[in-house]
């Protein structure tokens, strides 16, 4: 507690620094030449501004040139501009200004004639959804901002006429007048453009303020579609760093960091396992998501309980003013949105459904997978004044599937729910402030059946184990975060979240058949634990070029006795270098609570969260990021990361212990260790009228290091992949056909086989056990090292075909054709031994995908 | 050159460094691995020396899974004094079906000594080994009971034991029935007659027609064993790690950590199915020991019992090996001091 007072105090130095002062010499002035040596300035403002001016020229560096443009429009601009880098101080005494000398250098900040704020929503026409990430900009001054992700902006501007420029992708932009003589209030509506096909335009940003990458979700690729159920979380697979994982609980994989490393907001609420199908689709239908940012390189302070990365999607909150709707069927399901208004202009209804389908055709496709899931999302918003908003939004979904082949019988069955109300507050016409309480709950539950036959021919069974695994896992949290825009240069993000998560661990289930009723396991007492976090952010312009934005973090934990407190900074740094070249830098450090313990190898979902404790610490990264952008306004943009990541107090099971959890000492079955990755990240995007492409390019180290395993020595991280390639193209053949290909490739895995065979122990003393089935097959495989092997490289080739009506029809129609994985390749390669004293020693290989090559058509009706 | 080309240059240049200097070091598997000596041995303060000496197989091969013995080899143990003792390979019947070649020599280990132990074989890497037999300790206040677990009879054995305060102790309980051969005889005439052989039979029919003739029984115990499981409700055993303690056991294991220097008293118990035989050839004799064995020894044994338990739920791949103190082999060669109680439930 002492240390979170600490961290108030900090927050409240932060703001008493960021409030500035706001004095004379706001009178507006023009200068009468745009170029001219200090003396001739000080001079002209003497004669003409109507100021009574004092200095010595002993004092100043009178010769210096200096460039005065139409922006410099008050005295006090001019005279930044004039004395700037001079070490002098400026007194205002009688209405007099005197410059006097200073071991400082000039800083006029204080004298800056007044600023006013320009504050709202922004939104699209019609709907009235807020538009996240819109540009507000003005041309004049080069300043500008973005609208946050509850549509909100705030600008600094001085007092007097502005011509603002707000702009948004695929919205028609705005020019907007406004006369600042107070803060002013405006929210402001767009329009869709009614060209489709208009070459994107892309304003030159000043600075760049983070380095999340924006998902773009409505893209029609073969990268955005599963078997034509579109899946905005599959457009981010294309990203450099990261990896699509097949058979994996959430899907994906950030920078050699571990799938728990990854935090998946939604609506800014934690889901656990945000897929479906064993994560080849993700929970989140399309027509519902108004913005996704992944953030891998730079985590901004509000960010915490994920070291590798935070996935952050916003749904929609519901069109105002009129109902509209989407139906679409596809092969894998059926789905269809509603939104519109409840109470026009006032409250908002968005409700979505999707359920998948068994078609028959389709389950020669499927390789021995039978499937089935649903998910609903609903959100009501209402605007209970221009001041308050409020929104309640609510998940559940499930799944259950059935892997069946030859050495495998594999049963999943997980769920999420998730719930929250949330809270809009603009305080006054510099704050913004979000308020939620959430609710988060995921339950899994794995088996796989394991059986021993005599002979490779598969036909007399020796013995069938079925081993399953259940847990339970729920958050409850609030949270409250606000942001203030200081001053012209300065914005500070403060907010606080307290949270108490509840884990009820279960006993693993060793029978005869595979056991899906829940009340089949047995529970241990819940482990639950509260963390209280607060956080701390400033955003500050230091001139037209560079941005830097420290923060910090700060994460009290209790669990039992146990107390942690984790102290996580950050900071982003941005410079500029010419209009279209920019570099930034990054160092972030992350910390999470809770620690999943899997065993990756068995093929099912056998996830199981613990929480940290005196054994097992806090999880912790330590990330250092580097990145250029090339970014030429015509659609031609290039960006190049380098990073290095250290991970501290990464799990795994220990050496020699049990892979089950059967005991309330489970803490000894796990041991921590630690990780690295490393890597450079490449892509290069051409926006064009009719061709557009993406090529992201990967290069990656990722490793590990137990105490207990390989000997303590470091070995490869299972899904350490050296490259990565993954290219999309587009093609706009007409206004209505558009085609597209997409083609994956990356290095194979990493993974461990015993190399020798060698007599049992217990057989060499001659002990027998006649009751034991296997006792003809008792032998010791021995391992020479962790993750020594390399599987095959994984790629796949993916092409659609989209027809799309007019979009000025009031009813529209989508048609999505193509092939899912032409060339038929896996997705993921499993590496066994069968062995037996009257058989062979053989390694299978088996190369497995969730699906073949597969046709697909899918139509979707938008009203 | 134009500022554009250099920039192009530079950016092409480092991306094909950084591809060509990225080549992975992990292969497949080349499929050249080689064999090694395997040594699963236990030496006992006591017993004389009994090796078991193999050879283990490359896997993945498509070879059929078989385990060649090592007879040929050269096998010397020495002691802390330099004492070296060769071990012969033991041809005994007795031995016939063991995977692994038994090398032994009368040579009888002490406690609270070092040995080491030296394997050459031409072709394959020499392997030496070296271990520790721990201190003598005694166990006290034996006493046994009768009680069930999980439905079967079992026999509770309590103990005591007096736990040595100068080294850190790895304590393993295990119960197993040694095997005894019975052989039937009679005398005729001043000659010894095996009755169990259908000559030695004749013999008795024809001379026993004319005089009464005893028949004698002698009782040999052999080198082969029945494993028998236990059970314990000890949380203080290390057991928890690999299994419920609900579970059955072959081995269980204890340190002294908790009670270093002080007496410990235990229980567990062991399942009676086969205490007395059913059939003649599972006769023998039950043996209760409570051992004191090197580190070694007890990493390798209590990884080999999480194994045992896992093999068969998990498939091999997934299965991690015991890892033992050989260099440039496989296997453990390990020390004990054992305490032990003989219990007879046949009719020998």
């Amino acid at each position: 507690m002492k240390n979170l007072f600490l961290l108030l105090c900090i927050l409240i130095g932060f703001y008493s620094v960021a409030i500035g002062q706001k004095r004379l010499l706001s009178e507006t002035y023009h200068a009468k030449k745009t170029t001219g040596t200090v003396e001739e300035y000080l001079e002209e403002l003497k004669l003409n501004s109507g100021v009574v001016f004092e200095y010595s020229s002993n004092n100043i560096e009178a010769n210096k040139l200096i460039q005065i443009d139409a922006s410099d429009n008050t005295i006090g601009l001019i005279l930044q501009k004039v004395l700037d880098g001079q070490h002098l101080k400026l007194l205002e005494e009688n209405n007099k200004i005197i410059l006097v000398p200073s071991a400082d250098q000039f800083n006029i900040e204080k004298f800056l004639p007044a600023r006013y704020a320009l504050f709202g929503y922004i939104k699209e026409e019609g709907s009235q959804e807020p538009l996240i990430d819109a540009t507000v900009y003005e041309p004049g001054s080069q300043k500008g901002t973005m609208s946050n992700f509850y549509g909100y902006f705030n600008l600094s501007l001085t007092k007097g006429i502005h011509r603002i420029n707000i702009s948004y992708a695929g919205m028609q932009p705005i020019i907007l007048e406004v006369d600042m003589h107070s803060n002013l209030r405006k929210d402001i509506s767009l329009s869709v453009k009614k060209e489709s096909y208009s070459a994107v335009v892309v304003q030159a940003e000043s600075t760049l303020k983070d380095a999340s990458m924006k998902i773009a979700t409505a893209k029609l690729a073969p990268y955005n579609f599963l078997m034509g159920e579109a899946d905005p979380v599959r457009a981010s697979y294309i990203l450099p760093g990261v990896e699509n994982v097949a058979e994996s609980f959430n899907g994906y994989l950030v920078r050699g960091g571990g799938t728990d490393e990854n935090l998946f907001l939604l609506d800014g609420n934690p889901v656990y396992n945000p897929t479906h199908m064993l994560g080849a689709l993700s929970i989140i239908n399309q027509t519902v998501v108004s913005s996704m940012h992944l953030y891998k390189s730079d985590f901004p302070a509000r960010f915490s309980d994920a070291i590798s990365s935070v996935m952050d999607v916003y749904t929609k909150e519901g069109n105002m003013q009129s109902w509209h709707g989407e139906v679409n069927a596809g092969l894998l399901a059926g789905s269809f949105t509603l939104e519109g208004p409840l109470s026009k202009n006032k409250t908002s209804l968005m409700i979505s459904a999707r359920h998948s389908l068994s078609l028959p055709f389709y389950s020669p496709f499927q390789k021995g997978i039978t499937s089935d899931f649903y998910d609903t999302h609903f959100r009501i918003t209402n605007i209970l004044n221009s001041k308050n908003k409020l929104t309640i939004n609510a998940y559940k979904g499930e799944d259950r599937l059935r892997q069946t082949g030859t050495d495998i019988d594999n049963l999943h069955h997980w769920g999420n729910l998730t719930g929250s109300i949330g809270w809009n507050y603009i305080l006054g016409a510099r704050s913004f402030i979000n308020t939620s309480v959430n609710i988060s709950q995921y339950q899994n539950l794995g088996g796989y059946k394991y059986t021993l036959y005599l002979n490779d021919d598969d036909q007399q069974v020796i013995q069938t184990k079925s081993v399953g695994t259940y847990s339970n896992i729920q958050q409850y949290n609030a949270k409250s975060q606000a942001e203030i825009y200081a001053s012209k240069k300065i914005k500070l993000n403060i907010g606080v979240k307290a949270a108490q998560t509840v884990i009820k661990p279960f006993d693993t289930k060793i029978s005869g058949s595979l056991v899906e009723n829940q009340k089949s396991f047995t529970t241990f007492a819940p482990l639950t634990f509260e963390e209280l976090s607060a956080y701390s952010e400033l955003e500050v312009k230091l001139g037209r070029h560079l941005f830097v934005k420290p923060g910090i973090h700060a994460s009290a934990y209790q669990f039992k006795d146990y107390h942690a407190l984790e102290w996580q900074p950050r900071l982003f740094a941005s410079y500029r270098l010419s209009r279209f070249h920019l570099l930034y830098a990054s160092y972030s450090k992350m910390s999470q609570f809770l620690h999943l313990v899997t065993n990756p190898y068995l093929g099912v979902n056998s996830d199981i969260w613990v929480p940290s404790t005196a054994d097992l610490k806090p999880e912790e990264s330590e990330i250092y990021n580097l990145g250029y952008s090339y970014h030429n306004g015509k659609g031609w943009k290039f960006t190049m990361e380098a990073y290095y990541k250290n991970m501290m107090n990464v799990t795994n099971f220990a050496d020699g212990k049990s892979y089950f959890i059967n005991s309330t000492n489970w803490q000894q079955n796990i041991e921590s260790g630690k990780g690295r990755s490393y890597g450079s990240e490449y892509q290069l995007e051409r926006k064009g009228k009719k061709l557009s492409f993406q090529i992201a390019y990967t290069l990656s180290w990722s490793f590990r290091q137990f105490k207990s395993i390989n000997n303590g020595n470091e070995f490869p991280y299972k899904y350490d992949r050296r490259h990565n390639l993954n290219v999309g193209i587009n093609y706009a053949i007409n206004k209505h056909f558009e085609t597209s290909a997409f083609w994956t490739f990356s290095t194979g895995e990493v993974y461990t086989l015993p190399n020798q065979v060698y007599p049992d122990f217990d057989n060499a003393q001659q002990i027998s056990t006649p009751d034991d089935p296997l006792s003809a097959y008792r032998f010791v495989y021995h391992y020479s090292g962790v993750n020594q092997y390399r599987s095959s490289p994984f790629q796949r080739v993916d092409f659609a075909i989209n027809y799309h009506s007019k979009k000025d029809n009031k009813v529209q129609s989508l048609i999505t054709a193509g092939i899912y994985d032409i060339n038929g390749a896996a997705d993921q390669y499993n590496f066994n031994l069968r062995g037996s004293l009257s058989s062979k020693s053989i390694i299978i290989k088996t190369g497995t995908s969730i699906f073949n090559m597969t046709p697909y058509i899918s139509y979707t009706l938008k009203f | 050159m134009s500022m554009k080309t250099s920039r192009l240059i530079i950016i092409v240049g480092f991306l094909l460094y950084s591809i060509l200097s990225s080549c992975s070091k992990v292969g497949q598997n080349s499929g050249s691995e080689k064999s090694k000596i395997v040594v699963l041995a236990e030496i006992t303060a006591g017993d004389s020396a009994i090796i078991p000496v193999s050879e283990s197989a490359p896997v993945g091969n498509s070879q059929a899974i078989s385990f060649e013995k090592i007879t040929t080899a050269s096998v010397t143990i020495t002691d802390n004094t330099g004492n070296a003792s060769s071990l012969r390979w033991n041809n005994a019947t007795d031995f016939s079906n063991n995977p692994a070649a038994i090398y032994t020599n009368p040579v009888v280990f002490k406690p609270d000594q070092s040995y080491s132990l030296k394997i050459s074989q031409p072709g394959l890497e020499t392997v030496n080994a070296i271990t520790h037999i721990p201190q003598s300790f005694s166990v006290q206040n034996v006493t046994t009971d009768e009680g069930s677990r999980n439905g079967k009879d079992v026999m509770e054995f309590n103990f005591t034991i007096e736990d040595n305060p100068n080294e850190k102790n790895y304590y393993m309980f295990e119960a197993v029935k040694q095997l005894v051969n019975s052989h039937n005889y009679f005398f005729w005439q001043g000659v010894r007659y095996d009755y169990d052989t259908p000559n030695g039979q004749s013999v008795y029919e024809q001379a026993s027609s004319q005089q009464n003739i005893d028949i004698f029984k002698d009782t040999v115990p052999t080198n082969k064993y029945i494993r028998l499981n236990l059970y314990t409700s000890d949380t203080k055993t290390d057991n928890e790690d690999f299994g419920s303690l609900d579970s059955s056991f072959h081995r269980i294991f204890l340190t002294d950590s908790l009670f270093n220097g002080s007496n410990y008293t235990s229980s567990f118990a062991i399942d009676k199915s086969y205490f007395e035989a059913t059939v003649p050839e599972e006769k023998g004799r039950v043996l209760i020991r409570i051992k004191s064995i090197s580190k070694e020894l007890f990493d390798y044994l209590s990884m080999y019992e999480k194994y045992r338990v896992e093999f068969g739920i998990l498939p091999p791949a997934n299965l991690l090996s015991p890892s033992g103190n050989t260099q440039n082999g496989l296997g453990v060669f390990g020390g004990s001091y054992k305490n032990e109680w003989v219990y007879y439930f046949d009719e020998l």
